[in-house]
């Protein structure tokens, strides 16, 4: 590939590996530096606690000029996360700025599992639920990162 | 030799002759300014200041030659300390700002301000500036003493908008014990003095400035300004000028020193204007000499010597390297230039405050800090000269392999033809910056292809070379383009979200000796038949086309023309107008030879003649 992979890109994947976000592990894929391999841990006293979420994240041919790709990979009961595992999050689309970084982005997804935001939906049923009765929807994401966020 | 002039120089020489034509007096004075005879050349403008015609614009040769004259030699000091100077008040820069030409300015001194001091590119009035974010924190980080000359300068400031003169003394009076920009402070002590009629005290203080910093344009002007109170004219014309040698282009003291001589020229004789021969060393006065240590100046300026300055600290926040030709925003935050027009193609704010840069964008100023390019150059001049070789490869446009091989951004839309014109409109952040890029480096030139139906694109193109780029405001471009040689993909690969690919040329084969005459005859019924089939086109149907393609190139096929590599430009033009699907049209574009591309046209034209008669 012509040009090589951006500085900054190399920069930010030693910088992720030398002083990495705390709960989250971002590894670069063998065969493509611009794929990471992500996991959230679910964040303390939020619904996903306990759960380990896989995620992966790409880097577009014009990043940072354009946004990170993200996508949850791990099935996860949350009013911005849809089933698809994409993520409504607006530094993801017109929010973004290109003084943003790969490690900003983790940690809005890591402030998003803990403060999920059921009047900027992306699955419609779940922030409907949420909204109604968040008692129930946080024993559903509960129930829902027992049996898929958690390992054997 | 200038003593000579003075000593032949008689008083009748300088007699107004009323029969003297104007404008050869003018001329004549002129010349002799031009040949450095200033005191023949002076006595001659003062004859014609005797007509009425006399306008002080008549005096802008002599001021040239004057200014040519005392223009001196100027200390160009690379120190930090230097480099953090305002130009307009000769002091530390306090609260940085930078305007449109990249030159960076007291917030304060800033205030009324039309044209830059330094380059009189114009300051656009309507722009909310903030200071230099990063500047700003640089200078506070490297001079402690910072924030007291901030504190005083404010101060000062405000007691004399209040007329609070003797206030104001008293904090003049403290700095001037510091020894803390002695100069700020006796150019204000004067002012102060002169308002208060005592005007030797004032002339004293403003030759103390000068003698401390004898390149500060504004100083020459006080001082000429107190020397035309007290009834020295012509020093004060001296002084003038000399502050005009230090920045011959500065417009408005253009204008009060051609005011001034005007004014003085007219009513002198010849005897005080000999006298008043600027130009004579021996006129300079006799100036106060007072050694004016700057005790705190010259601490700030050791200081600086050791200043530290980690790499971090200028990291462009976009592609987290060092700062290369630094560009800094209305909104003061300082980027790669190169990184701000990328991101801005993206969107147009700022990418650190998202302020709204759609002004500076319609303007198009992206011009480099001054400032911040003396201080990495200063810091890391040798990293910063590698940067530059490195951008010099990573921004690839074309570049040759061989002669007949190449590497091309690829720009994926139509299929384009050689000699023939396209109009393109760039609005695709990713095409934007191929097409900058082609423009900064001077090659214009990219190769077109067609996409194809799998997200890629055919195998055969055209280079297309840049003639003319409008930009919008916006940050979109209009582009016309004019296609050159044919080309076969090789290789492809990827530029920051473009394409690139090596190719190859391709180029007819020569056609032998013997077929010439045929091809030549069949060449000649191709262009007949093509005339037919352009002369049934509606009158809209023909303006469409040379809207989009141009008018025809001259048709027709010259001996030379059948040796060209890429047969005649007609029938190029003639591929690009007809109603073909856009595989043919890439199928005739890889046709290496000129005779099948013609018999392919012609069947194509015979078609289309039947169709008509059907109808
Ligand atoms: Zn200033
Ligand atoms: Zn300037
Ligand atoms: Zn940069
Ligand atoms: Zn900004």
């Amino acid at each position: 590939m012509a040009g090589g992979l951006p500085r900054r890109i190399i920069k930010e994947t030693q910088r992720l590996m030398a002083e990495p976000v705390p709960g989250i592990k971002a590894v670069p894929d063998e065969g493509n530096a611009r794929y990471f391999h992500v996991i959230v841990e679910g964040p303390a006293e939020s619904p996903f606690e306990g759960g380990t979420f896989k995620l992966e994240l790409f880097l577009p041919e014009e990043y940072p000029m354009s946004a990170p790709k993200v996508r949850f990979m791990t099935k996860i009961y949350h009013p911005n996360i849809d089933k698809l595992g994409r993520i409504c999050l607006d530094i993801l689309k017109d929010k973004w700025s290109p003084a943003l970084q790969i490690r900003t982005v983790l940690l809005s997804i890591q402030a998003l599992l803990s403060a999920p935001n059921p009047d900027d939906p992306l699955e419609n049923d779940v922030a409907e639920q949420w909204k109604v009765n968040e008692a129930q929807a946080i024993a559903t994401a509960k129930q829902w990162t027992k049996m898929y966020a958690t390992r054997g | 030799m200038e003593r000579n002039v003075f000593e032949t120089a008689t008083l009748t020489d300088s007699q107004p002759e009323t029969n003297e034509n104007f404008e050869q007096l003018i001329l004549k004075a002129d010349d002799l300014a031009s040949d450095g005879d200033l005191g023949s050349a002076y006595l001659v403008y003062l004859r014609a200041s005797k007509h009425k015609e006399f306008k002080p614009s008549n005096l802008s040769k002599l001021i040239d030659c004057l200014v040519e004259n005392l223009k001196m030699a100027q200390q160009i000091s690379n120190d930090l300390f230097s480099t953090l100077t305002c130009e307009i008040c000769y002091g530390l820069l306090i609260d940085p700002v930078t305007v449109d030409c990249g030159h960076t300015f007291c917030n304060s001194c800033l205030s009324g301000i039309v044209n830059c001091n330094i380059c009189q590119n114009v300051v656009t009035p309507d722009f909310n500036r903030n200071l230099n974010v990063l500047l700003n924190k640089l200078i506070r980080g490297w001079i402690p003493e910072y924030k007291d000359i901030l504190d005083r300068r404010k101060r000062v400031e405000a007691l004399l908008v209040n007329k609070m003169y003797n206030e104001c003394l008293e904090i003049i009076e403290e700095s001037l014990k510091l020894g803390l920009e002695k100069h700020i402070y006796l150019s204000m002590r004067s002012r102060l003095h002169m308002e208060n009629g005592r005007g030797d005290s004032a002339l004293k203080d403003a030759e103390r400035v000068i003698n401390l910093k004898p390149n500060w344009i504004k100083a020459h002007y006080h001082l000429g300004e107190i020397l035309i109170q007290l009834g020295y004219t012509e020093e004060a014309i001296r002084s003038y000028m000399t502050g005009l040698s230090l920045n011959p282009d500065n417009p408005d003291l253009r204008e009060t020193i051609s005011q001034r001589m005007f004014q003085f020229i007219k009513t002198s004789t010849p005897e005080e204007a000999l006298r008043a021969n600027v130009a004579k060393s021996s006129m300079i006065r006799q100036r106060t000499h007072i050694h004016d240590p700057e005790d705190s100046i010259d601490n700030i300026k050791r200081k600086l010597d050791d200043a530290q300055l980690p790499m971090e600290e200028i990291n462009c926040s976009l592609c987290w390297r060092m700062l290369f030709e630094p560009s800094t925003t209305v909104c003061g935050h300082t980027f790669c230039k190169e990184c701000l027009k990328r991101s801005l193609d993206h969107s147009p704010n700022c990418p650190l405050c998202k302020s709204s840069l759609v002004q500076m964008l319609k303007h198009r100023l992206f011009s480099t800090d001054k400032i911040f390019e003396l201080i990495v150059k200063h810091f890391y001049p040798q990293q910063y000269s590698e940067h530059y070789s490195e951008l010099l490869t990573e921004s690839l446009c074309v570049s040759g392999i061989s002669d007949r091989e190449m590497k091309v951004p690829i720009f994926v839309c139509v299929v384009t033809f050689p000699g023939v014109r396209c109009p393109l409109h760039i609005f695709e952040p990713r095409y934007r910056l191929m097409v900058r890029r082609c423009i900064e480096n001077g090659s214009r030139t990219f190769g077109m292809v067609r996409p194809m139906s799998d997200n890629s694109y055919a195998n055969i193109g055209t280079l297309m070379y840049i003639e003319d780029v409008t930009y919008l405001p916006d940050g979109r471009s209009l582009i016309i383009t004019q296609g050159s040689k044919r080309f076969t993909v090789l290789d492809r690969s990827y530029v920051d979200g473009y394409n690139v690919a090596n190719v190859r040329i391709l180029e007819d084969e020569p056609i032998p000796e013997a077929e010439r005459q045929d091809t030549m005859n069949l060449h000649d019924q191709v262009l007949e038949q093509s005339r037919e089939w352009l002369a049934t086109l509606s009158e809209s149907r023909r303006s469409k086309i040379s809207q989009q393609n141009g008018d025809i190139p001259s048709p027709g096929l010259t001996e030379d023309e059948i040796k060209e590599k890429d047969g005649p430009i007609w029938l190029w033009w003639l591929i690009s107008s007809l109603p073909l699907e856009e595989q043919y049209k890439i199928n005739l574009l890889e046709k290496n030879n000129l005779t099948q591309r013609l018999r392919f046209i012609q069947s194509v034209l015979k078609y289309l003649s039947e169709m008509q008669q059907q109808r």
